[in-house]
C-alpha cells in the first residue's frame, strides 16, 4: 500500500511539473469566463446556455488532458527505461500500474474540483443560484475518466504517444456511440453488433448533462450502476495492462 | 536610387492592396449572400460526444447570428436552424416560440405550426409555447378554434402569468376578430420575458391602433361627405387626420365599402 502510495505520488508530482498541465487548465479556465460573453447573444438563454457550455467545457478539457497524459505517463516510463530499472526492485507490475492510475486520477479530479468551482461561481455570479444538482454530473465525470485513463493505459502499452492519444480520442467517440451497434444488423451481424456493444466503453453511462440543466435528476441507482460499471471495466484494463508489461519486461 | 526604389515598391504594394480590399468589398456588396450550411442533426448527434445540449446552443447562437443578419431579405434556413436546435435539445423552448413567432413571417405557417405542437408533444414547460401556437392559429390560420384551445392551455400551463387566463376566458366572447388579435399581442407584450417577442408586440399594437384610428376618421369623413373614403389620403384633404401614422411593420392601408381600414394588396 505504502509503495503504491509514493508510486501515485510521484506520478503526481511528475504532472505537476509539467507546463502541459496548467496550459490546459488556463485554456479551460479562459473558456469558462469567455462562455459569459458568448451566452450574452442568446436572446435570454444566459443561464441555460452557461450551464450546458460550462459542463461540457469542464467534460472537454478534463478529455483532453485525461487522454495527454493518460497515454504519456506510461509511455514516458517505457521510453525512459525507468520501467525497466524499476522491474529489478521489489516493486511489482500490479503496484506499479495501480500507484500510476491513482496518481494520474488524483491530478485529474484536481483539475476536475478546480474547474467545477470556477463554474459554480460564474453561474453564482449570473444570478443561476448554486447549481447543485450539477455536482451529480460531476460524479459522473470521476467514474468516466477512470475508464479513460485505463484506456489510454492499455493502449500506450502497445502504441507510441501520439498514437496512444490518437486511438484514445477515437475510443472516447465510439464510446459515447456505441448504440449504434447494439442496433445494427439482423442475425450474425447483429450478434457481432452486440459483442462489440459489450466490448467497448459505454460512455453514455456517464452523461446526464442534457437532462441535468433542465432539472432532472438522474437518480443515485445510475450513479452506483455507473460507478460499479466503470471500475469493473477499469480493473480488466488495468489487469490487461499489467500482463501486458510483465511480458514486455520478461 | 536604392531607397526610391525601395519607397515606390512599397507604395505599388500598398496601392494593390488597397484595390484589391475594395473591389472584393464591391463584389460582396453586390453579389448576394450564400445560404449557410447545416450539419444534418443525425450527423450531430454522432459526433458530438453526448454534449448535444452544448452543440444546440452554438447552432442556436448561429440561427441569431444568421435571423439578426439584416443584410438578407430572406431567410430560407430558419426552419432547417430550428430543425437542428430542436433535434439536438428537445426541450429548448425558446427555439419553439423563436420559430412560431418568426416562421410565419418567412412564409413557414405550417412548419411553424408543426414546430410548436412538437415542443407541446415534447412536454416543453413554458407557457409561451402554446401562446404563440395559439397567436399563429389566430393570425395566420384564421382558426379560432384552435387559437383558444392553445390560449386554454397556456393559461394551464404551470408558471403562467395571471392575466394569459384572462386573456384566455375573454377570447371567445372579445368583440371582432382586431379586437381578440390585440387581445392576444397585449398578453406577449406584458407578460413575456423574452426581448424580441415584446419588440414583436409593440409593433403589432402600435399597427392596431393605428387602424383603430383610421377606422375612427372614416367615420368622421362618413359624417362630412355621406361616403367612406377609400385611401387615407382622402382624410387628409378634409383635415379630419393631419399625417397620416407610419405603421411599424410596413405596410399601407386602403378602407373597405364598411369603412374599415384593411391592408392594402
Amino acid at each position: 500500500m505504502k509503495k503504491i502510495w509514493q508510486i501515485a505520488q510521484y506520478t503526481l508530482k511528475e504532472i505537476f511539473r509539467d507546463r502541459i498541465f496548467f496550459v490546459i487548465i488556463g485554456f479551460s479556465l479562459l473558456y469558462l469566463l469567455a462562455i459569459i460573453l458568448l451566452s450574452s447573444l442568446s436572446l435570454g438563454q444566459d443561464i441555460k446556455m452557461i450551464k450546458d457550455l460550462g459542463l461540457a467545457g469542464i467534460y472537454l478539457f478534463t478529455l483532453i488532458t485525461t487522454i495527454f497524459f493518460g497515454s504519456l505517463t506510461l509511455n514516458r516510463e517505457f521510453e525512459s527505461r525507468t520501467y525497466d530499472q524499476l522491474s529489478i526492485r521489489p516493486v511489482s507490475s500490479h503496484i506499479f500500474i495501480l500507484g500510476k492510475f491513482i496518481g494520474l486520477f488524483m491530478a485529474m479530479a484536481l483539475n476536475i474540483i478546480v474547474l467545477y468551482l470556477i463554474y459554480l461561481i460564474v453561474i453564482l455570479a449570473k444570478g443561476g443560484g448554486f447549481d447543485a444538482l450539477s455536482l451529480i454530473q460531476t460524479l459522473f465525470l470521476f467514474e468516466e475518466i477512470t475508464i479513460v485513463i485505463s484506456l489510454n493505459f492499455l493502449i500506450s502499452t502497445r502504441f507510441p504517444h501520439l498514437g496512444t492519444i490518437t486511438l484514445g480520442a477515437i475510443m472516447v467517440v465510439l464510446g459515447h456511440s456505441t448504440i449504434l451497434f447494439k442496433t445494427v444488423g439482423i442475425g450474425f451481424t447483429k450478434f457481432i453488433g452486440l459483442l462489440v456493444y459489450y466490448l467497448l466503453p459505454n460512455l453514455e453511462k456517464f452523461n446526464y448533462r442534457n437532462s441535468i440543466v433542465y432539472g432532472q435528476h438522474p437518480g443515485f441507482e445510475n450513479l452506483l450502476l455507473a460507478a460499479f460499471y466503470a471500475l469493473a471495466y477499469s480493473a480488466i484494463l488495468l489487469i490487461l495492462t499489467t500482463e501486458i508489461i510483465k511480458k514486455r519486461t520478461r | 536610387m536604392k531607397r526610391f526604389f525601395l519607397i515606390g515598391s512599397v507604395l505599388a504594394l500598398a496601392a494593390i492592396s488597397i484595390f484589391s480590399l475594395y473591389i472584393s468589398d464591391a463584389e460582396a456588396e453586390i453579389s448576394p449572400k450564400p445560404q449557410p450550411f447545416i450539419l444534418d442533426s443525425k450527423i450531430i448527434d454522432k459526433i458530438d460526444l453526448g454534449l448535444h445540449n452544448a452543440a444546440s446552443d452554438m447552432i442556436w447562437i448561429s440561427t441569431i447570428q444568421y435571423f439578426g443578419d439584416n443584410t438578407r431579405k430572406e431567410y430560407p434556413k430558419l426552419l432547417d436552424y430550428l430543425s437542428t436546435v430542436v433535434s439536438l435539445d428537445p426541450l429548448f423552448s425558446r427555439a419553439y416560440s423563436f420559430g412560431l413567432l418568426n416562421l410565419p413571417g418567412e412564409g413557414n405557417i405550417d412548419q411553424a405550426i408543426f414546430l410548436g405542437q412538437t415542443g407541446l408533444d415534447r412536454s416543453v414547460t413554458d407557457w409561451e409555447v402554446p401562446y404563440y401556437l395559439a397567436t399563429t392559429y389566430h393570425i395566420f390560420k384564421r382558426d379560432q378554434q384552435a387559437a383558444a384551445k392553445y390560449l386554454q392551455i397556456a393559461a394551464d400551463t404551470k408558471g403562467a402569468p395571471s392575466n394569459i387566463s384572462y386573456i384566455a376566458a375573454n377570447y371567445g366572447s372579445s368583440g371582432d376578430d382586431r379586437n381578440k388579435t390585440i387581445l392576444i399581442w397585449q398578453g406577449i407584450y406584458e407578460n413575456s420575458n423574452d426581448l424580441d417577442a415584446k419588440d414583436k408586440a409593440e409593433k403589432y399594437l402600435s399597427h392596431f391602433l393605428i387602424m383603430n384610428i383610421l377606422d375612427d376618421a372614416a367615420i368622421k369623413y362618413f359624417g362630412k361627405t355621406g361616403n367612406f373614403p377609400k385611401t387615407p389620403d382622402e382624410l387628409l384633404f378634409l383635415n379630419i387626420l393631419r399625417e397620416i401614422p407610419s405603421d411599424p411593420l410596413g405596410f399601407k392601408f386602403i378602407f373597405n365599402e364598411k369603412g374599415q381600414a384593411v391592408l392594402s394588396e
